[in-house]
C-alpha cells in the first residue's frame, strides 16, 4: 500500500511555484502573438484570392491537423536551430513561437467566424462614409467580431494555458518540468504530480473568473 | 449632380438592369418608384460601387466612373461625394449615435475631435436627436435610428444623399417622424436620389419622380404629371396597385 506523504506533498509547492513564472510567461506571451497572428490571419482569408486561399488552408489544416507535441519537436529541434534570426532566442521564446503558430491557426478560425457573423449592412455603411475598407475593418467590424469573439477567445486562452505545458517535453523549466524533474529525484510522483495538478487548476479557476467578467462587461456596453 | 449612362448589372443570368439612363440635377430631389425587382435599389447602390456595374458610367458631382475603366482610386473619389441612408439603418453598433456622426468626419475627413463632435451635434440637433446622442443604436427605436442615419449622411456634407427605401422597415407610426425629417433635408437644397413606396411623400417633396420597371426607366417626370396623368399602362397598373392598398 502507498504511503501518501504530506511532506513530500506540501514541500513540492514551492519549487513547482518558482516555475509558475514561465509557465505564465509561455501561456500569455504565446497567446498575445497567436491573437495578432489570428487576426492577419482571418483578414487574408477574406481576400479573394485562390492561390492565397490554397495556402492558408493547407498551412491551417497543418497546423490544425497534427500534434502540438510533434510541431513542438519539429520547430524547436528540426527548424528555428537553423534559421538565422530565430536560432539567436532563447529556447523559452522559440518555444512560444512554434505555440503561437499553432494556436493562431485555431484563433483564426474563431475570428473568421465572428467577422462573418457581423452584419454586412456594417461594411457598406463604413464604406458609403467614404471609408476604405481597411478603416470599416479596424473601426467597425472588427470590434464588433471582438466583442463575439470573446467566449471562443477565452477557451482559446485556457487551451493555451494547458497546451503550455507540454514546452516541457522541449526542455522549457515550467511547472510541469519542473514537477517530472522533483518526481524523478524523489520518486513521489503522486504527492508532485497532484500538486502541480492543483496549482494548474487553481490558476485555471482564476483564468474562469476572470473569462466570467471579461464577457460580462462585453456584454454590457453595447 | 448625379447622372447614369447607360448602366447594365448582371446578377449571374438575372439582368437585373438593362440600360439606365438618367441625370438628377444639382439640388434637384428625385424620387424612384417602382414594383419590387425592378432594380431601383440596385441602380442606387451602383451611384456609390456598392454594385458594380456590369457596363456604364456612373458620374456624381464631380467623379466620373466607367465601368470598363475604374481604378480604386476613382472609386474611392465617387464614394466620398455621396452618403446613403439605408433601409435597416446600418447604424455602427459598436459606437454611440454621436461617434456614429463623428466617425466619417474623423476617419475620412480627418477633422479633429472637437470639431467633429461640433458638426456632429449641430446635425444630430437638426434631425432631432440632440437629447439622445450618447444612446447606442440598440437603445433607440427604428425611427430614431433612422434619424441617426441621416445626421451622419448629412454632417459628411457630401454632394448627394442617397435614400434607400429609409421609412420601409419601420412601424406605421414612427414613419412619420423620418419622413419630416426628410423634408426638412429636401429644402436644404442638397441632391437626393429616394427609392422609395411612399407615394404621398414622393408627391408633395420631388421635384420629378423616376418610375423603373423591368430594369430601365419606363416613365418620369413631374409627380403630379406622373401620378395624375400617367402615359404608360405599367405605370398606371402600378399607381392603381398601391392605390387599392392603400
Amino acid at each position: 500500500m502507498y504511503h501518501f506523504s504530506m511532506s513530500y506533498f506540501a514541500d513540492a509547492f514551492l519549487p513547482i511555484i518558482e516555475c509558475m513564472r514561465v509557465t505564465l510567461f509561455v501561456t500569455f506571451a504565446s497567446f498575445a502573438s497567436a491573437f495578432v497572428l489570428a487576426i492577419l490571419l482571418a483578414v487574408i482569408a477574406m481576400t479573394k484570392n485562390r492561390v492565397i486561399q490554397t495556402v492558408l488552408k493547407v498551412w491551417l489544416s497543418l497546423f490544425r491537423g497534427t500534434p502540438l507535441l510533434a510541431q513542438l519537436f519539429l520547430f524547436c529541434y528540426g527548424i528555428f536551430p537553423y534559421m538565422p534570426g530565430i536560432n539567436q532566442l532563447s529556447l523559452t521564446t522559440q518555444a512560444v513561437l512554434c505555440l503561437a503558430l499553432s494556436y493562431s491557426a485555431y484563433m483564426s478560425e474563431t475570428i473568421r467566424g465572428a467577422i462573418l457573423s457581423v452584419d454586412k449592412g456594417q461594411m457598406e455603411a463604413c464604406i458609403t462614409c467614404g471609408m476604405t475598407s481597411i478603416q470599416g475593418y479596424i473601426h467597425v467590424v472588427l470590434p464588433q467580431a471582438f466583442r463575439l469573439a470573446v467566449p471562443s477567445l477565452m477557451n482559446n486562452f485556457i487551451e493555451c494555458f494547458k497546451g503550455s505545458s507540454l514546452c516541457s517535453m522541449v526542455g522549457v523549466v515550467d511547472m510541469m518540468l519542473r514537477a517530472k524533474m522533483l518526481a524523478n529525484k524523489t520518486y513521489r510522483f503522486i504527492e508532485v504530480y497532484l500538486c502541480v495538478l492543483i496549482l494548474y487548476w487553481a490558476l485555471n479557476m482564476i483564468f474562469v473568473a476572470v473569462q466570467k467578467m471579461i464577457e460580462h462587461k462585453a456584454n454590457a456596453i453595447y | 449632380m448625379i447622372r447614369y449612362e447607360n448602366i447594365h448589372k448582371i446578377f449571374g443570368d438575372l439582368e437585373v438592369l438593362k440600360g439606365v439612363n438618367f441625370e438628377i440635377a444639382t439640388g434637384e430631389v428625385v424620387c424612384i418608384l417602382g414594383p419590387s425587382g425592378s432594380g431601383k435599389t440596385t441602380l442606387l447602390r451602383c451611384t456609390n460601387y456598392l454594385e458594380r456595374p456590369t457596363k456604364g458610367a456612373v458620374q456624381v458631382g464631380d467623379v466620373k466612373v466607367d465601368s470598363a475603366s475604374c481604378t480604386k482610386k476613382e472609386v474611392q473619389a465617387l464614394r466620398k461625394n455621396s452618403t446613403m441612408v439605408f433601409q435597416n439603418y446600418n447604424l455602427f453598433r459598436n459606437k454611440t449615435a454621436l461617434e456614429n456622426v463623428m466617425a466619417g468626419l474623423t476617419i475620412v475627413q480627418k477633422k479633429q475631435k472637437n470639431e467633429a463632435k461640433e458638426i456632429a451635434e449641430h446635425y444630430l440637433n437638426i434631425v432631432g436627436m440632440g437629447e439622445r446622442m450618447n444612446y447606442y443604436p440598440s437603445q433607440l427605436s427604428g425611427g430614431q435610428q433612422q434619424r441617426v442615419g441621416i445626421a451622419r449622411g448629412l454632417a459628411l456634407k457630401p454632394h448627394a444623399i442617397l435614400f434607400d427605401e429609409p421609412t420601409a422597415a419601420l412601424d406605421p407610426e414612427l414613419v412619420g417622424e423620418v419622413l419630416s425629417v426628410m423634408k426638412d433635408v429636401a429644402r436644404t437644397g442638397i441632391t437626393m436620389a429616394v427609392v422609395t413606396h411612399e407615394m404621398d411623400f414622393a408627391r408633395e417633396v420631388a421635384d420629378r419622380v423616376v418610375f423603373m420597371d423591368g430594369g430601365v426607366v419606363v416613365e418620369q417626370g413631374k409627380p403630379s404629371d406622373v401620378f395624375d396623368h400617367s402615359q404608360n399602362p405599367r405605370t398606371q397598373q402600378f399607381l392603381r396597385a398601391v392605390a387599392k392598398k392603400e
